[in-house]
């Protein structure tokens, strides 16, 4: 390291750019270019699907709400909504038929009633679906009970590109949350959820003094049929945790026959400083997962969620929002950075949740910024999460709210703009690489979304993507990466093959011949080749040792280059052992992690000295050793640089 | 194919320019569901980038928060505008979890930072891509006081390395981290990273939590 300059500033040096040529077709052609072929036929307009949302139980004279905003088109968009009530007596008069979310009142009823509900959707293309049903039970009133109504809203602050806007709250639905009327003991009267409005049913005893209470939970569980899910916002960290409440101020009687609505405060004062309890908070977390949820729901109607906690606390600090075996951490510190609001945060943290749930998660993790070239699984893993998010909120532009000081200020960017291939000429580079989260999420988007732009014809929508990431995803034998994404659904659609060639070459990455990408050619200009490529090595059990090079010039941890990876096949049960070391000559601490299908069958984080050595039994398969000096993988550790790594396979 | 990424030769021209600032920030709102103290001024607006050989926006060294309990002992002089330590003798500051910026930071403190004492720290921003224009300021403490020396930049590997000095005085004991906020200008807007500087020393020969978590982390 040298000082060019002692307490002065380098305003910049001078610059030459020697922009790489695309294309350009060989010498000698014909001057004369063929003729144009026939342009193709359009494709056949793909027919909607109609959900008609799952089925209900409800008490006589409750407000129900019928869900159709699961019903999807795969080339286009639903135009309209026709519901009919198809089954079952008495006929009852559905409000705004022709909306994606109608309500009726339950009727009056002395035993218990089916009805069935028929939605037809109609596509932006005209050609309308087949019909879906949904059966509602409704059940009598038991003799002296009321059914107190109402609806639950939560303040939210808005986020704007100047960041969050906390003269202008705006109230919205509390979807899919627990409702509970409490006694004036604060006994559990009845439990209710809300439906898609905020509407709440609460059946208790007439003539009796309440409170409504609103729980941040969403549940949905047996006996019910699927799809269940457990979504809990609370202090993970309290003695206790349990779900946030937040219970009406009024007590009134269940008899009085009006409806009771609640909305609950966000705290914060026109002028952002906090004048009570954040009570939104959890709630406005809970909505945006409920979204995400519906994502879900559209391309896979029966899913089982596994439970998930989101600690959200006032006390939590700045910056600390990530996702961790079941937990969405979350910072809500409004000094600094509090996330209750950032929906693109929230949702990217639930990809997170989703991936790691339904998909494979290979991610190991780390600090990333706009730019970095990452290790392929951090790039993959980052980059999904953000394009999941456009996809929930159906909106490509992400919005992070912090505190510049006192000033409210948003850092933005939009999954639909594809980095460039070569490195801008002003501003931070970031450029295309599979090694790119920007990268990755624009290339999902693309394939995602219905717009078109220069390299991108595809609009193949979420159900295709949901199929690679709960199928080849899941059982890759390669670590997670754009490669084994892009190699699963390449399979899947040949015909889609060559635009999806064209969306990755924008990108830097060749046509991902497999899962390794095996002949990958690119790789970026701040990593040496031989740090880079090719992407896993081949090893063979008693072959000569391999020697890999590892550079910090990305960075460390998770920078690209810093760990290499090795295949190897095992084709009958036997024992293997496998030594790595490193030539840093500082006390070297060479470390490896081998996995099979993603999962780690071996940990070598032993302290130096080196080298690292492993025995450990292998079933027939492929495995893969992630190898690294500590120096360059392990963070804050050693001195990084430029090191060999020595590996054996025996 | 070749790499067009290698063939090119990277622009770190012109516009590299950054302003190292120290922004007299808000005094932190206590966590609980207490009304916060609005903050006061922050960090100055991002300068336009300046022609080669410009001196750095500086923030007003004798800015000190408010309410200073009168026990404190005075801050230390800013020390004089240098380079500093060496790089790779800084300890890194723990980033945010969340997407942040292509940024290092590290930092050195010179000395324990006893209740009551003052010492000279050096923080070092080391961005991790090329022309990115990065601003910096420290958050406001009532438990510290903290006063900026001089800024400068620094050339390493093609990068602009920010560098600046400040003299830190810890009013209490309670008083745990130094928080530094990092901004980068991006293609669509600013990027920010939150980082933390522990006050306490580590535990002799913890293992890094870093590579505990290094399996499975997200």
């Amino acid at each position: 390291m040298r000082n060019l300059l002692h307490g002065s500033i380098l305003a910049g040096t001078a610059a030459l750019l020697l922009a790489a040529c695309g294309g350009g077709g060989g010498g000698g052609g014909n001057p004369v270019p063929p003729p144009s072929p026939p342009p193709p036929n359009p494709p056949a307009n793909i027919a909607p699907t109609a959900n008609a949302g799952a089925s209900q139980t409800v008490v006589s004279g409750a407000s129900v709400a019928l869900n159709g905003s699961l019903s999807s088109d795969a080339d286009g968009t639903i135009a309209t909504y026709a519901w009919t009530q198809s089954a079952g007596t008495p006929t009852v008069t559905i409000g705004s038929p022709a909306t994606a979310q109608p309500t009726f009142t339950a009727p009056t009823v002395s035993v218990a009633t089916s009805l069935t509900f028929s939605l037809t959707v109609t596509d932006n293309q005209g050609t309308s679906s087949t019909p879906a049903t949904v059966v509602i039970t409704v059940n009598p009133l038991t003799a002296g009970t009321v059914n107190v109504t109402g609806t639950i809203r939560f303040q939210r602050i808005p986020v704007t590109a100047s960041g969050l806007n906390y003269g202008a709250p705006v109230q919205q639905a509390a979807r899919g949350i627990v409702v509970r009327a409490l006694s004036s003991t604060q006994t559990v009267l009845a439990t209710a959820v809300t439906n898609d409005s905020g509407g709440y049913t609460l059946t208790v005893a007439a003539n009796t003094d309440i409170t409504v209470q609103a729980v941040s939970q969403m549940v949905r569980a047996a006996p019910l049929a699927l799809p269940h899910w457990d979504f809990r916002a609370m202090d993970n960290d309290a003695a206790s945790p349990a779900p946030y409440t937040y219970t009406d101020g009024q007590t009134f009687n269940s008899s009085t026959g009006s409806p009771h609505d609640v909305t609950i405060p966000s705290g914060f004062s026109g002028a952002g400083a906090v004048t009570g309890t954040r009570a939104s908070a959890p709630f406005a977390v809970l909505d945006t997962v409920y979204t995400g949820t519906q994502t879900i729901l559209a391309v896979a109607p029966a899913t089982d969620f596994p439970s998930l906690i989101l600690d959200w606390a006032a006390d939590n600090p700045g910056g600390e929002t990530f996702y961790q075996g079941g937990v969405i951490t979350l910072a809500a510190d409004p000094t600094e950075d509090t996330d209750e609001f950032d929906q693109h945060v929230i949702a990217h943290e639930f990809g997170h949740y989703i991936e790691d749930n339904f998909s494979r998660a290979d991610n190991i993790g780390g600090a990333h910024g706009r730019g970095d070239k990452l290790d392929i699984r951090v790039a993959f893993g980052e980059g999904f999460g953000y394009a999941f998010a456009g996809i929930v909120l159906n909106d490509p532009v992400a919005r992070d709210t912090f505190m510049q000081g006192t000033t409210p200020v948003s850092s933005t960017f939009n999954v639909e703009t594809n980095p460039p291939a070569t490195p801008p000429l002003t501003g931070p580079a970031d450029y295309g690489c599979y090694c790119s989260e920007s990268s990755v999420w624009s290339i999902l988007w693309d394939l995602y979304d219905s717009a078109a732009d220069a390299n991108d014809t595809l609009s193949l929508g979420f159900a295709p993507l949901w199929s690679v990431l709960t199928g080849e995803q899941r059982t890759t034998p390669a670590m997670t990466s754009i490669f084994s994404f892009i190699s699963a659904l390449k399979t899947a659609r040949p015909g889609d093959a060559a635009a999806i060639n064209t969306l990755l070459l924008a990108q830097n990455t060749d046509n991902v011949a497999d899962a390794f990408g095996t002949g990958e050619s690119h790789f970026p200009g701040s990593v040496p080749s031989s740090a880079a490529l090719p992407l896993y090595t081949t090893g063979t059990i008693g072959g000569a040792p391999l020697v890999l090079f590892s550079t910090d010039d990305a960075g460390t941890y998770n920078a690209f280059g810093n760990r290499r990876f090795i295949r190897f096949n095992v084709a009958s049960t036997r024992n293997v052992t496998i030594s790595a070391n490193s030539s840093n000559p500082n006390s070297a601490d060479t470390d490896f992690v081998v996995y099979r299908n993603g999962v780690p069958v071996v940990i070598g984080f032993d302290a130096p000295p080196d080298p690292e050595v492993h025995t450990f039994s292998a079933t027939p398969g492929t495995y893969i050793i992630d190898v690294y000096d500590c120096a360059n993988g392990c963070g804050d550790q050693g001195t990084p640089g430029d090191y060999n790594l020595t590996v054996t396979i025996n | 194919m070749a790499n067009q990424n290698n063939q090119t030769i990277r622009n770190v021209a012109g516009a590299t320019l950054l302003a190292v600032l120290l922004a007299a920030c808000a005094q932190k709102a206590p966590p609980a569901e207490t009304p916060a103290a609005p903050a006061t001024e922050a960090a100055a607006p991002a300068p336009a980038p300046a022609p080669e050989n410009t001196a750095p926006a500086e923030s007003d060294p004798a800015a000190a928060p408010p309410n200073e309990p009168s026990t404190t002992p005075p801050p230390a002089e800013p020390p004089a505008a240098s380079i500093g330590p060496d790089i790779q003798s800084m300890k890194l500051a723990r980033p945010s979890a969340k997407i942040s910026v292509a940024a290092d930071v590290r930092y050195l403190l010179e000395g324990p930072l006893a209740p009551g004492q003052s010492a000279t720290l050096h923080l070092a921003v080391v961005p991790r891509v090329a022309g990115a224009p990065v601003r910096v300021s420290i958050k406001e403490n009532p438990e510290l006081t903290i006063s900026a020396g001089a800024a400068s930049v620094q050339k390493l590997n093609s990068r602009d390395v920010y560098r600046q000095q400040f003299a830190v005085t810890r009013a209490a004991a309670s008083a745990r981290q130094i928080r530094v906020l990092v901004t980068m200008d991006v293609a669509e807007g600013t990027g920010f990273g939150f980082f933390t500087i522990p006050l306490e020393t580590p535990v002799e020969g913890e293992p890094s939590s870093q590579k505990l978590d290094s399996v499975k982390q997200r």
